[in-house]
């Protein structure tokens, strides 16, 4: 059932409207979802079709695979039941558990967006998870079907390319061997999902005294770093996570690059895709670049984008009167860094609001603005990074009064829940009132002493504080309900800069026979924490909603996920903002166990 | 008032000029001391300064064998002017008025003169507590390590080691209490150890005459100068000093003539001890400090520093003076040697160690053959055995340079790279304990150590590159113990002991008990890591950025401050000499301190040594991370030299590597002489060393032609014929036999010093490393057997692959016999060569780099 727009914010404004339902007091969800562990191969080419297999847990009966975008169609070829391993740290020892192996057509149209896209299964237990499947325009080829784990036997590449290929095993390594050119530089990256992180070693075939057929090691990059290996983080993980290495020749000559996993990881479900390219400066987009749909970049992070319609942008995420009238309607002034600007003497003038672009080029640089305010002004202190990102360029501010004396910085101080050691962070944010004004230096370093370097790029935004609806946060990938239970969204909402009023959600596009109620849920026990520093500086406002989703009695199975579109709304005194997408998340209703077992007695029946 | 002055000025006097108490030196063979071939007299043109000055002379005759010895007990002293000076017949010298004169010296029917001159003879010395009370507490060893100068002092009473804190000593003394470590206040009653109104009752006097009982018994006589002097210093009152005066004329150094002495058997010679003060004049303090023998058996010592052979071998005579600390070396030799040849010299190393062996009339070991030495440099390079390939075209290889040709391919290989990434890997410790962020921070370390490897980093860069670490990089992982930051204490100790090859640990929780170093030094020292912390947390700021932060170290409890433990107040960073940092450079301290760091002579001295323990065995200075006082360098000006050089050229490891291994010193065979047999100080001969477990269980898989499969602890494998050396974390690869053979946890800076043991003889006869790699299909057995090779090929090729030789013709038909005779027992040809290989890989030859 789509419920129309105008109703659903009044049907679930869960702060206001009706008495709330308690999560632990309705039936619980009891479906096993499935669950996809892996895909191979992870991307293709345009305009070409490709042998797809997924592999993962519960996915018997996988009748469809659900992919976004029309430009991609998929088609289930067969099902094969297999055995799926795990090592079991404390017995140390494999355990098997049985799992499948769906294998799929994926037709690519020519006309498909470069870029990421989100795979899923769609089985009679509902839809899977999501896995990125990656288009390109480059020639894409699948790792030979020889053995070529050692350097003798290195798969010959012509670059461009993008080899698929897969870590079948713990400890393997996969060689492939090209000719470059006497100074041509050359880009490499590989990327791969949940089963391994990708290293990439670049050797010399030169031999040594002690073995002629050694390799000497010219270059090594290790994959994405061990943070939270969800598809979320992989696909906005920071620049230094992203396996990219580049090297320049200073011969011509023969060379291997060898693709593995840290930590000696591999299986059957450990695919990687590779490519190597001549770098080009005008490609910034790594190959695992690109946002899954329904992920909208966070507004609290150095990868955010500071544009000149930022404050725009932020009005749109409030009620209108409540706007500073001084700000520019559209289009920030922007400052372009000039040196020297390395002491507060030679501090360049910056109008507020502005948004200021520059560089720390070298170690120790400090780059300094000038600004004025007026007594009691509220600003915000934003700062990008768009390049070189945290943890190797941790871009400090530091504001000094006409004195010299710091006023502030953004550096939020406070102590660990276990009370055993302060937590310091660099803030991308940070929120100041000049109470009085005057004039004021900006300055703007690497934390430490020691980096610097002309990728560490900074853009700036100083602006006025806008109480806004920040970040929100749907929790729940996918939602599988049966006819009479019920799901749960959890929703977590920021509240930017002062924004004191409330936030109604919503959820649209609702397949027929469930509702969207609002809901309760324990808050776990936290502690006390003796000392959480200046975080009203810092931190947003977080409140947590939980909405259920409740499948009646006799709503019908959905055989497709429908997409539900999770709405956010600001309300200020009553007077409503606009509405914000905040994430759309597949949903599905499947047929109840009764209902399964009575199709399949009626199939039974000659 | 006045009348206390003038009695303490007389009292410092008194004491220091009295004459030495002792025996008259014993006798030597006199046939040693005739006919000298030149004598001199140290020191030379002194000046004596204050009242009764003394000065002690010693007579040295340099004779036709090359020893020098001396000849003060078998001279004639005479001074020319009377009214200047006097002079006893054991050759010390006493101030009698100012003016000038002339020492004559009659020795071996030869003359000798120096000059003296006297100053300031009617001028009195003031008195100081740490110059004179000090001083006798010192030469008593009331203040030793062993008493009153252990970590809590012994029956309530403590004092600083050597007298080096002489306030806290005089507090202690004169106001009492019971020193606690915890704290800076009395943990008893605070009873004086002097008593002022009856002078002979105090404890400080009757304690060491044993007028009350005493645990350390009588160490001090009723009738002593000494005694008397404490006894006057109390009847005036007991002070600390002439204000004003005592910083003026403080004992900035003191230094030992000679310094190394080689001794016949039966031998003597005097010490002759020197104070430099802080005005620029120097005292005689022969008499006025303790001597200790390292090792009696060696050389005994009197209480006036005569020094006595006893029987053949190397140590150190300790020499404590107040707030110091000095030693002198003495070797004793056996006969001497008829026509000692002049051994050929490749560079300056060779220098120095031969001109030592000269003295001490060793002879080095001849030059080790090709086979020798190529097997021996490849390990020591590399880590790995030479091919047989490679050792049959050495060893025919008829160019008198290939020997360097092969040092230069060598250090230019990636299997250098391999070996010293291993080396230093364990030496900067990558570990689990460094294990954050899913085991990637210990393999971001081992890659910087790597790129620092085969980029030949100069060490001072690299050393600069590890303290100041700040960011998120290779050198700061270092920095943490897991997840978390480690404490700046033991990272401080740790940086110490590893760049400046000294060990502060135990001067953490109080002064150091056997070194100068104090419970204030480390705290000073401590507080330039007290700013380390750690930025981000997982949310949009990456954990594990190390910066130095003003705020603190982020430690709770200590109030983000770096706390004295006992003094409970904050320490400021305070360079070991003293010096604090200026306050300018508070916000990135540990940028100047490396730059101190790397810069001090402690650093190129502990990178040389540490280096050349490599290639020996032991070190100039060995353990080669622990310079102290009781551990002397046993070619010290070698030391210097190899420093100086090192420096000289940019720190440059690979350059420090190549000159000692193109030195004939490296080069000499481990083949012993009679003369040399014993030596395991003086780099007479190659010495053997067994291989490390890794590289030994890489020789293994490399003779054997079956690789060790290394599978860490989620059950993954390496990739195939992963090395042992290339293990990144190693702490991820569980393995008996590198357990074993002694591979270090790193929870600490490794020493390997492992002795054979049960465990080894047993995995020897059943372990699977010796005995499935025989049997495992695939390997070098079966590609003999499949080639068809004679068991005589077969043996030659398992030689040299193996000990880097041919068999001997002997071992040739030995083994030959072995297998026909094996076969003839019922075994297979593939049994006996199992046989034969495991033969060659349990033998002490194969295990050993020799």
């Amino acid at each position: 059932m789509l419920l129309p727009a105008s109703r659903v914010s009044a049907l679930i404004a869960i702060f206001l409207l009706w008495p709330p339902l308690s999560v632990q007091g309705y039936p619980a969800d009891s479906i096993k979802g499935p669950e996809l562990l892996s895909l191979f191969p992870l991307g293709g080419r345009r305009g070409t079709t490709v042998e797809v297999h997924m592999r993962g847990k519960n996915l018997a009966g996988s009748y469809a695979v659900w992919v976004d975008g029309r430009e991609l169609k998929a088609r289930v070829d067969r099902i094969d039941e297999i055995q799926l391993k795990e090592y079991d740290l404390v017995k140390k020892a494999w355990k098997s558990q049985p799992g499948y192996r769906v294998s799929f057509q994926m037709e690519i149209d020519g006309s498909a967006e470069i870029g990421t896209h989100s795979i899923r299964a769609v089985t009679p237990q509902g839809v899977s998870n999501a896995l990125p499947f990656r288009v390109t325009s480059h020639p894409v080829l699948t790792e030979t079907g020889d053995p070529h784990q050692t350097p003798g036997a290195a798969q010959k590449l012509r670059f461009p390319a993008v080899v698929n290929g897969k870590i079948s095993r713990g400890g393997e390594l996969d060689f492939y061997g090209f000719d470059a050119a006497e100074g041509q530089e050359l880009t490499f990256e590989v990327v791969s999902h949940l089963g391994i992180e990708p290293t990439l070693t670049l050797y010399e075939p030169a031999g040594s005294w002690f073995d002629p057929n050694r390799i000497r090691e010219l270059a090594f990059h290790l994959g994405r770093l061990a943070t939270p290996a969800t598809l979320h983080t992989f696909d906005r993980m920071p620049n230094y996570e992203k396996p990219r290495l580049t090297y320049r020749f200073s011969r011509k000559g023969y060379y291997l690059i060898q693709v593995g996993a840290h930590l000696s990881k591999g299986g059957p479900d450990c695919p990687y895709q590779f490519r190597i390219a001549p770098s080009d400066p005008r490609v910034t987009r790594p190959l695992g670049s690109g946002s899954v749909q329904g992920l909208p970049s966070s507004w609290a992070e150095f990868s955010r984008e500071l544009e000149p319609d930022r404050l725009e942008r932020l009005r749109s995420r409030t009620v209108l009167e409540t706007a500073d009238p001084a700000t520019p309607a559209a289009g920030l002034p922007r400052l372009v860094e000039a040196e020297p600007n390395q002491s507060a003497g030679h501090a360049q003038e910056v109008a507020v609001p502005s948004i200021i672009e520059g560089s720390i080029d070298r170690p120790g640089d400090v780059d300094n603005y000038r600004f004025k305010v007026r007594d009691g002004a509220k600003l915000a202190f934003e700062v990008q990074t768009p390049e070189v990102t945290p943890p190797f360029f941790n871009p400090r501010l530091t504001v000094l009064d006409a004195e010299g004396n710091e006023s502030f910085n953004n550096i939020f101080r406070r102590l660990g829940r276990q009370f055993q050691f302060y937590r310091k962070t660099v803030e991308p944010k940070t929120l100041h009132t000049f109470e009085p004004g005057g004039e004021f230096t900006l300055q703007v370093r690497d934390i430490t002493s020691r980096q610097g370097d002309p990728g560490f790029v900074y853009r700036l935004l100083i602006r006025p504080q806008i109480p806004h609806m920040g970040d929100i946060e749907v929790k729940d990938d996918r939602v599988n309900l049966r006819a009479g239970t019920a799901g749960k969204l959890t929703v977590i909402t920021d509240q930017e800069e002062g924004f004191g009023g409330e936030i109604v959600l919503s959820i649209r596009n609702l397949p027929a026979g469930v509702e969207a109620l609002p809901g309760t849920e324990p808050e776990p026990e936290k502690g006390i924490n003796p000392d959480e520093g200046p975080k009203e500086r810092f931190v947003p406002k977080s409140q947590k909603a939980t909405v259920l989703l409740v499948a009646r009695e006799d709503a019908p199975a959905t055989p497709m996920p429908r997409m539900i579109r999770i709405m956010a709304r600001p309300v200020i005194g009553g007077s409503l903002g606009p509405p914000q997408l905040v994430r759309e998340v597949p949903l599905m209703v499947v047929k109840r166990r009764e209902q399964v077992l009575a199709e399949t007695r009626e199939e039974e029946t000659p | 008032m006045r009348r206390r002055s003038l009695t303490i000025l007389i009292l410092g006097a008194w004491i220091l000029v009295s004459p030495a108490q002792g025996a008259p030196p014993p006798g030597e063979p006199a046939a040693s001391y005739e006919a000298p071939l030149s004598v001199r007299v140290e020191p030379r043109d002194v000046t004596l300064w204050g009242p009764g000055a003394t000065q002690r002379f010693l007579v040295l005759g340099k004779f036709a064998d090359g020893m020098e010895r001396d000849l003060t007990s078998r001279s004639r002293f005479s001074v020319s002017a009377s009214e200047v000076a006097s002079v006893e017949a054991t050759g010390r010298v006493v101030a009698i008025g100012d003016g000038q004169t002339r020492l004559q010296v009659e020795a071996a029917g030869r003359t000798v003169e120096t000059t003296i001159r006297v100053e300031g003879s009617e001028e009195l010395r003031p008195f100081s507590f740490d110059r004179v009370i000090g001083g006798i507490l010192t030469q008593r060893g009331c203040n030793d390590s062993g008493c009153h100068g252990s970590v809590k002092g012994r029956g309530g009473l403590k004092l600083s080691l050597n007298g080096l804190y002489p306030e806290k000593d005089y507090r202690w003394i004169v106001e009492g209490g019971v020193y606690q470590v915890l704290s800076p206040e009395s943990g008893g009653p605070r009873l004086p150890r002097v008593n002022l109104q009856d002078p002979e009752k105090s404890l400080l006097l009757l304690k060491p005459t044993f007028g009350v009982p005493h645990g350390g018994g009588k160490v001090i006589a009723e009738d002593s100068r000494h005694y008397q002097g404490i006894l006057e210093w109390i009847r005036a009152g007991a002070p600390y000093g002439e204000q004003g005066a005592v910083e003026s004329i403080r004992i900035e150094r003191v230094e030992v003539h000679p310094q190394w002495t080689v001794l016949d058997p039966q031998g003597t010679q005097q010490l002759l001890v020197t104070a430099h003060l802080s005005n620029g004049r120097r005292e005689d303090l022969t008499g006025d400090v303790l001597y200790v023998s390292n090792d009696p058996g060696v050389v005994s010592v009197s209480r006036e520093g005569l020094v006595k052979a006893e029987k053949r071998g190397e140590t150190a005579v300790m020499i404590r003076a107040a707030g110091h600390e000095i030693s002198a070396g003495f070797g004793v030799i056996a006969e001497p040697v008829a026509g000692y040849p002049e051994a050929p010299r490749r560079n300056f190393i060779d220098d120095h160690v031969f001109a030592k062996l000269r003295q001490l009339n060793i002879l080095p070991s001849e030059p080790s053959g090709d086979e020798e030495f190529l097997r021996r440099v490849c390990l020591d390079l590399t880590g790995t055995l030479p091919p047989p390939g490679r050792v049959r075209e050495f060893l025919a290889d008829p160019d008198p340079a290939k020997r360097d040709k092969l040092v230069e391919i060598l250090l230019d290989s990636p299997e250098y790279i391999d070996y010293w990434t291993f080396r230093f890997a364990e030496l900067f410790r990558v570990s689990y304990e460094n294990g954050g962020d899913g085991g990637v921070y210990p393999l971001l370390y081992w890659r910087w150590i790597r790129d620092s490897i085969a980029r030949n980093k100069p060490y001072d860069q690299v050393a600069r590159e590890r303290l100041a670490a700040q960011g998120y990089d290779g050198p700061s992982r270092h920095y943490f113990n897991g997840s978390d930051l480690r404490r700046p204490t033991d990272v401080m100790a740790e940086q110490v002991r590893v760049f400046l090859g000294r060990r502060l640990d135990c001067a953490q929780c109080h002064d150091h008990p056997y070194e100068a170093w104090s419970q204030n030094q480390f705290w000073g020292m401590t507080a330039f890591f007290g700013r380390v912390t750690q930025l981000g947390e997982l949310s949009h700021t990456p954990p594990g950025v190390v910066i130095d932060d003003p705020a603190g170290h982020g430690l709770y409890g200590e109030g983000e401050k770096v706390i004295h433990p006992r003094t409970k107040e904050e320490i400021l960073p305070r360079y070991l000499d003293g010096a604090l940092l200026p306050e300018d450079k508070l916000n990135d301290p540990r940028t100047p301190l490396a730059s101190w760091m790397t810069s001090h002579p402690h650093f190129a001295e502990a990178a040389v040594n540490r280096i050349w323990g490599n290639f020996f065995g032991r070190g100039i200075v060995d353990p080669v991370d622990d310079f102290r006082s009781s551990h002397q360098p046993t070619h010290p000006r070698l030391l210097k030299a190899l420093a100086r050089d090192f420096v000289e050229h940019g720190h440059d490891l690979k350059h420090l590597i190549r000159l000692i291994v193109q030195s004939r010193t490296y080069q000499l065979s481990g083949t012993p002489n009679e003369t040399n047999r014993d030596d395991r100080i003086n780099y007479s001969r190659a010495w053997p060393r067994p291989l490390d477990a890794e590289v030994l269980l890489d020789a293994i898989s490399q003779v054997t032609g079956v690789p060790e499969e290394f599978k860490n602890n989620t059950g993954m494998p390496m990739p195939p014929g992963t090395r042992a050396l290339n293990l990144d974390r190693p702490h991820l690869y569980p393995s008996r036999f590198l357990d074993m053979y002694g591979r270090t946890d790193r929870q600490k800076v490794p020493e390997r010093r492992v002795e054979a043991n049960v465990e080894q003889a047993l995995h020897l006869l059943a372990g699977p490393t010796y005995t499935s790699k025989l049997s495992k299909q695939g390997g070098r057995i079966d590609r003999f057997l499949e080639s068809g090779a004679s068991d005589r090929e077969i043996i030659v090729e398992l030689s040299l692959a193996g000990r880097s030789r041919f068999p001997t013709p002997r071992e040739q038909a030995a083994l030959e016999s072995m297998i026909e005779t094996r076969i003839k027992g019922g075994s297979s040809r593939r049994q006996a060569l199992e046989a034969l290989l495991w033969g060659l890989v349990a033998s002490r030859e194969f295990a050993y780099n020799h």
